[in-house]
């Protein structure tokens, strides 16, 4: 792989249009290398969208649940 | 009274991320077990020298009554398949430990719930809970340092996530200079 190709890759990674997974597949072994990557260029990991219009993806009705765990037990916290 | 839960990490990229930035106790919700399939974490540890590995396996010492790594038979057969093939990759496998921890935890504790933790790309492509019992649910890296940023946990969760990656493309030699003065720890824990 070139380092056009690398970087492409890396962008598209982090724009959220392919997978961490399809990164591996394409021959980027470590997760480390596309952190690198990604500091490179600086940029950083996608976030999945979660305000409610922007939120995507077949675990939209997961997320809001485990944020909301994640939320309460934050506030019962000092 | 709030809602018991344990939080299982079904892949080494959460920890790597977070290892990455220092931050690794954005994982430690007070009361909240951390659960790490062995699968995953001998991802993490099968290259020490990697940035990050040591960090993480030190943290999974140093917070073992909080952080727990659960054994599993799917670990168990990749080691032994790996002993007749060397360079089997490990491929998925982390996932399938994760399945394995949360069968056996959400039978073990009939009121606990449970949060499986992803990557965010993967969270955002690929489903996970829809044949799940309801107390099971799904979250990301992102998700959950969005939340400790709302509750004034953290600073930024983007500064955390810039970390990772300006870190790692510092290179190794800068992310582990001695002067960690900017650590990033939540409030209610330390590290």
């Amino acid at each position: 792989m070139t380092e056009n190709e690398k970087e492409k890759l890396i962008r598209q990674y982090a724009a959220g249009e392919i997978t961490c997974r399809a990164l591996r597949e394409k021959g980027f072994d470590s997760f480390l290398d596309v952190l690198a990557g990604l500091g490179e260029l600086g940029l950083h990991q996608p976030v999945a969208p979660m305000d409610g219009a922007n939120m995507d993806g077949p675990n939209v009705e997961a997320r809001p649940r485990a944020r909301a765990l994640v939320r309460e037990a934050l506030k019962a916290t000092p | 009274m709030t809602t018991r839960f344990g939080l299982i990490v079904t892949d080494a990229l959460p920890l790597m991320t977070l290892s990455a930035a220092d931050a690794l106790s954005c994982l430690l919700i007070p009361d909240v077990p951390v659960l790490i399939p062995d699968m995953v974490h001998a991802e993490v540890a099968r290259d020490m020298t990697r940035l990050g590995a040591k960090e993480i396996v030190d943290w999974i010492r140093t917070h073992g009554e909080q952080v727990k790594i659960i054994a599993t038979e799917d670990y168990a057969e990749f080691e032994a398949l790996r002993a007749i093939n060397p360079n089997m990759r490990s491929k998925g496998r982390g996932e399938q430990a994760a399945a394995e921890v949360l069968g056996y935890e959400i039978d073990a504790n009939p009121g606990l719930h449970i949060i499986l933790l992803f990557e965010d790309s993967d969270i955002r492509n690929r489903e996970f809970v829809r044949l799940l019992p309801e107390r099971v649910t799904a979250s990301s890296t992102g998700d959950l340092l969005h939340e400790l940023e709302a509750a004034g946990r953290i600073q930024s969760s983007d500064r955390i996530l810039d970390e990772a990656a300006a870190a790692r493309g510092r290179g190794i030699e800068a992310q582990r200079q001695p002067a960690r003065a900017n650590r990033r720890v939540p409030r209610y824990a330390s590290s």
